[in-house]
């Protein structure tokens, strides 16, 4: 989790005319989106392709595999790679050891059913499980809020708010003790749990009712996401280092894809990632689109800090 | 921009989301708000069954066991393993091979209710045929 740059912290790109404020924000923000929903899109294709029998035993190789690419980046000494890395193993291992865990779990082994509303199909038994994994959730939340080296701005702003500065004393680390492989993983997995856990809160009957008794929720919840995303993009837009933007980019990006959710739940749009056959020409444009925004975001100059600790 | 509006926007969003009113009571028979499944499974129509089995396999394959005994008791009295008994030598029937023939119907017929399938079914069974392969 990232925090406010500071002028010395800045990359040494002043003769480039797209690597600065506000590009490097936007370009995060974009990519990271559009991971979110490539995300879903690559789930579905290998359901589709392998069958759910299949797929949970592929998952456990793909979790694995993805550890034994988060070892590297530990290893790194480059905090971009280690951020790069921590990212896309962490998608790996949401997608894999996380969410089709649950689904073999819900789907096979509990013989858990999908919750209906009518003749609607509205959370899949997974999602039941994670649900109830909100209390976890939260008492990790109250470790991050209460560790002296947790450098989250959210994080460090409620530290202050609760006057937590004196008690828990300066930070024993400093940046170049940081393993940012772990820190963007550990982020990654953090961040969508809890964006799901608020998603599955908002879709529950139990709390918000069926259909237009749900609405108030969603509308509140849309409110909330956009503007909590809108602040904390406002702020990614001034970031200049690279690899500092792609960790604040994710919790921006999947706050605001809170909003894409539920708008999606209204029917205003159609959730292509979710119909990968159907949508496949469309899909591999946007595949291909992330694949070079995210090699121009790797690839842009750096500072020294970024390349080598 | 300070911090404290969007502090008072969040307080406000969660009050709307916790004044927001439980479920009015409803005519028809339906499982409790958030809880998984559906009251009756025999009145659902197939492409129901089918989009739900696909979501949730084994629990859509225990529930419409469970409910199909039901029927098979009214019909003879007896449960579907005595059914089985009387049918002679290896015949094939299991839990998987019994909600096969549901999973099968109902891809084939999306617009009957799930009800038609226990009648296929049990016509099957009635008549002492083996499982299909």
């Amino acid at each position: 989790m990232s925090t406010t740059p500071t002028a010395a912290d800045q990359p040494n790109n002043a003769g480039s005319k797209l690597w600065r404020a506000p590009f490097v924000g936007i370009a995060t923000l974009v990519a990271m989106l559009l991971s979110i929903g490539l995300a879903h899109a690559v789930m579905r294709a290998i359901e589709e392709a392998l069958g759910h029998d299949l797929t949970y035993v592929a998952q456990l190789f793909l979790g694995a595999g993805a550890i034994v690419w988060l070892w590297y980046g530990v290893k790194s000494k480059s905090e971009n790679y280690a951020t790069w890395t921590g990212f896309f193993t962490g998608a790996i291992i949401w997608m894999t050891w996380v969410e089709l865990f649950f689904m073999y779990y819900g789907r096979k082994n509990f013989g858990m059913m999908p919750r209906m509303d009518g003749s609607q199909v509205t959370s899949e038994p997974e999602y039941l499980i994670m649900t109830a994994t909100t209390g976890i959730l939260m008492f990790m939340l109250a470790f991050y809020i209460f560790d002296k080296d947790t450098r989250c701005n959210m994080f460090v702003w409620i530290q202050k708010a609760l006057k937590l500065n004196e008690g828990l004393g300066q930070s024993t680390k400093k940046a170049s003790d940081r393993n940012y492989a772990i820190i963007t993983f550990m982020e990654y997995i953090y961040v969508t749990w809890f964006c799901y856990a608020w998603n599955l809160l908002v879709f529950d009957p139990t709390f918000v009712g069926y259909g237009e008794d749900a609405f108030p929720a969603e509308l509140a919840s849309v409110f909330v996401s956009i503007i909590w995303g809108g602040y904390c993009f406002s702020r990614l837009m001034k970031y200049r280092r690279t690899s500092t933007a792609v960790r604040y980019g994710i919790p921006v990006a999947n706050i605001l894809w809170i909003s894409v959710e539920i708008v999606s739940g209204w029917g205003i749009m159609t959730e292509i990632w979710l119909h990968p056959a159907e949508y496949w020409p469309e899909l591999l444009v946007l595949t291909a689109a992330f694949a070079v925004l995210s090699a121009l975001i790797y690839f842009a100059p750096k500072k020294q800090s970024e390349i080598s600790r | 921009m300070t911090i404290r509006p969007m502090f008072v926007a969040a307080i406000l969003a969660g009050s709307m989301i916790v004044a927001s009113d439980p479920l009015p009571a409803d005519t028809e028979v339906r499982v409790r708000p958030g809880m998984m499944g559906v009251a009756d499974i025999g009145i659902q129509n197939c492409a129901t069954f089918t989009d739900m089995h696909y979501h949730g396999p084994a629990g859509m394959e225990h529930q419409v066991l469970t409910w199909v005994q039901g029927y098979v008791f009214a019909k003879t009295g007896a449960n579907i393993d005595a059914l089985l008994a009387a049918i002679p030598g290896d015949n094939g029937w299991n839990f998987d091979t019994l909600t096969g023939v549901f999973v099968d119907y109902c891809k084939a017929n999306p617009d009957v209710p799930v009800s038609e399938a226990a009648v296929a079914l049990w016509a099957t069974l009635n008549e002492g045929n083996k499982a299909p392969d």
